[in-house]
């Protein structure tokens, strides 16, 4: 174990007293890129490569200014196309009715909802993490931010079409809003449909404010290289030229006429940090006001207090995993993504999955225990039919998913395995979507035996949410293609170059 | 290098604010003004069949609602007369001077020097056919609401409340929006609606429901609510619904 101080030696290596690390050869017991560290006292590196400042612009801003690679074109024409089934799914439900879906009697809320909570929910890593872990200064996020932000955003765009359309006739989805009308009334304010309305509309609202105002300084950087490379412009063609403009005065007018000057660095974090206070207890409010939908009814298996902890729990857990699920091909994609997100920075996504997890298996189990110990006979038979009712393959699949293996992260291999990982991600986003389902389809039967009815889906419930992962993914690759997928300053921020007495450091 | 932006772009969030705002208070205005039933509904006012006055009837002749709405006070719509109960009067009284001529009965010939007006030809043709006047509908609610007439003229609620003074209209119009507001302006607080039709505030002198003049004279006044209106409401225990269902089944 090293007794010295991780800053003292950094700054004994800075002054040229001790040697710069050696990756991998010195650390105890490390393995892969060298960031999977055992001695809890050595700070690994956060960005790899020996990189310096310059180096990390070229590779950030080249993944949007070149080419893609082959695969992005097809993999967005796919993503579109799934898109505009999703589309024709919802015109014909608008044109026809609820009816087109699986929806009946006792089983009013379907796949809609299953798909809001579970977009919801895979939209709260993006402010955990840019929010939550800026304040607890966790710099590994630096690298991981934007992306998952970006994320959230369009995970929140997703969750937002199917309250919108699930109402039936979508021309008075306005009722939503408390808009004064010639009806004289208002939507239900104890309602927690109409919490649902504020919640996700604040949080969509400070998310993207959060990710935009974020972006500003990264976006300046595109708009000036993009303005340096049209006027160098000498030997391109007409169509080249043209290209370029547009490049320019879109980056251009996205930067909102960003300098790089002290007061508007000042400016810009004062209001990261303020906004990062602001979104941090929407992380845990959201999701929380979500569960409410559920917990304020009096439908046994629904009337719980622990469903806010435990909704907030399932949609961290599920976020993160969503990020992973991207993060990982996104890594082996882009060259030099690899440099910034380390293995590490997957471990400690891992491990908060296995934190997540837990207590969402936590929650399953206290269910049934209060279940038993309340003495309700109603909310024991809910549980019971909820388990080994007719939905019993629901319920095996998500405790599978969602308690089961994120476990597996308690194995170093496992949680350092790229491709493994991935694997996970993809099967708690499944177990996550099925604990919506097991919880939506607790309607079907409630306290009237003689009402019960069983629930499945039709081809449109299903192409609508088929359609609203193309939604998710062509916004996604768009980003990707077009926008910042690092934070450039901030990744730069958390660089030794950043220090001033760097040999090649900011001062320079 | 000439710089992307030029200088006056600086003035474009400034513009875009001015024009969002602006935009914004045009569609806001824009909507609470035109998109109402106020405003559509408002003033309608069609060309019947025959030019009948409201305002001849019962105003200057002081014929009562219910002389020709029978089944105001028993049936959820306010009936439309027969062409017959037109004829209880038309067959005996003089086109010009509207008084009774029993002449007209007695000598039987048709058409009688006496039945001068067009408008009352009109009214004879569909009588001689045996058919009905097909009036147009004027004051009409949307096919998911139902308004019982009954309900309302028996719990004091006058024909003026929806109908305003329908007594002195030549021609019928639409007076008011007829929208979910203005039901449930006055379900929220019937006593500004309600006349002492059973005489239990005042005995001596009962409103008649019919009594359009002196029930507008009575709403109108400032203070009636607080003066009859809610003592009213109060003594006949009269608890409008609000629910969905009471006028949406």
């Amino acid at each position: 174990m090293s007794t010295v101080h991780p800053d003292e030696l950094t700054s004994k290596r800075l002054a040229g007293q001790e040697p710069e690390p050696q990756l991998g050869a010195e650390m105890h017991g490390a393995l892969g890129d060298g960031t999977l560290v055992v001695d809890p006292a050595v700070r690994p590196p956060l960005v790899l490569g020996n990189r310096d400042l310059h180096s990390v612009t070229e590779t950030i801003c080249g993944w949007a200014e070149n080419k893609p690679g082959k695969w992005w074109t097809p993999a967005f024409l796919t993503a579109n196309g799934l898109a505009a089934v999703g589309t024709l799914m919802i015109l014909y439900l608008i044109t026809t009715g609820v009816g087109v879906w699986g929806l009946n009697n006792p089983v009013g809320w379907g796949w809609a909802i299953v798909n809001f909570v579970w977009w919801v929910g895979i939209g709260h890593a993006g402010t955990l993490i840019s929010a939550i872990l800026c304040i607890f200064k966790q710099k590994w996020r630096t690298s991981i931010n934007r992306f998952a932000e970006a994320m959230t955003i369009f995970a929140v765009i997703c969750a937002g079409m199917f309250p919108g359309i699930h109402v039936g006739r979508v021309w008075f989805a306005w009722f939503m809003f408390p808009i004064p009308n010639s009806n004289a009334i208002w939507p239900n304010f104890r309602s927690p449909l109409l919490w649902d309305v504020f919640a996700v509309g604040t949080y969509f609202t400070v998310s993207l404010l959060f990710w935009y105002m974020g972006m500003i300084p990264d976006i300046a950087t595109l708009r000036d290289r993009a303005f340096k490379r049209l006027h160098a412009s000498s030997g391109m063609g007409k169509v080249q030229v043209a290209i370029g403009k547009v490049r320019a005065y879109a980056y251009g007018a996205l930067a909102m006429g960003w300098r790089f000057n002290f007061r508007a660095w000042q400016n810009y974090e004062k209001s990261y940090i303020l906004l990062a206070g602001i979104a941090t207890p929407l992380v845990l409010s959201v999701h929380s006001v979500v569960s409410f939908d559920f917990a304020v009814s009096i439908i046994p298996g629904w009337h719980t207090t622990i469903f806010p902890p435990y909704f907030v729990a399932g949609a961290i857990f599920s976020g993160f995993a969503m990020v992973l699920t991207l993060l990982i091909p996104a890594r082996e994609l882009y060259p030099g993504m690899k440099d910034f997100v380390t293995q590490r920075t997957l471990e400690n996504m891992c491990k908060i999955i296995t934190v997540t997890g837990s207590m969402v298996g936590f929650a399953y189990g206290m269910e049934f225990f209060i279940a038993w110990y309340s003495a309700s006979s109603y909310e024991q038979q809910a549980f019971i039919i909820r388990a080994m009712g007719p939905y019993w393959w629901a319920y095996f699949i998500m405790i599978t998913c969602n308690v089961i293996s994120p476990q597996v992260f308690w194995f170093k291999w496992a949680r350092t395995t790229p491709w493994f990982i991935f694997i996970v991600s993809i099967v708690v986003n499944i177990g996550m979507w099925f604990e919506r389902f097991v919880i939506v389809t607790t309607l079907s039967a409630d306290f009237l035996p003689s009402s019960w009815g069983y629930y499945s889906p039709t081809y449109v419930d299903v192409l609508t949410f088929v359609g609203s992962l193309g939604v998710f993914m062509t916004f996604f690759l768009l980003f990707c293609r077009f926008l910042p997928m690092l934070a450039i300053s901030e990744v730069k921020n958390v660089m030794p170059a950043a220090d001033p007495h760097h040999p090649a450091g900011g001062a320079h | 290098m000439k710089p992307l932006f030029p200088k006056w772009t600086n003035l474009i969030p400034h513009a875009f604010l001015a024009g969002f705002l602006g935009l914004a208070f045009l569609l806001i205005s824009g909507t609470w003004y035109y998109a109402t039933p106020k405003f559509w509904e408002v003033g309608y006012m069609p060309e019947q069949p025959v030019d009948y006055s409201h305002q001849i009837h019962a105003s200057k002749l002081g014929m009562d609602c219910m002389y020709c709405h029978n089944y105001v006070g028993e049936s959820r719509t306010a009936n439309v007369p027969s062409t017959s109960t037109c004829m209880n009067c038309h067959t005996v009284v003089d086109d010009k001077t509207g008084y009774l001529n029993l002449a007209l009965s007695q000598d039987g010939s048709s058409p009688s020097p006496h039945w001068s007006n067009p408008e009352l030809a009109k009214l004879r043709e569909y009588w001689a056919k045996g058919e009905a006047v097909p009036w147009k509908r004027v004051n009409k609610l949307p096919d998911y609401v139902q308004f019982n007439h009954a309900a309302h003229i028996n719990s004091g609620v006058s024909c003026y409340s929806c109908h305003a003074r329908i007594d002195t209209m030549p021609h019928v119009y639409q007076a008011e929006s007829l929208s979910m507001a203005f039901c449930l302006d006055c379900h929220r607080d019937p006593g500004q609606g309600m006349v002492d039709v059973h005489g239990v505030i005042d005995g001596d002198s009962p409103v008649r429901i019919t009594d359009l003049a002196r029930v507008q004279k009575l709403l109108t006044q400032p203070d009636y609510a607080t003066t009859i209106g809610d003592r009213l409401a109060q003594r006949l225990r009269s608890a409008p619904p609000q629910h969905c269902a009471a006028c949406h089944y």
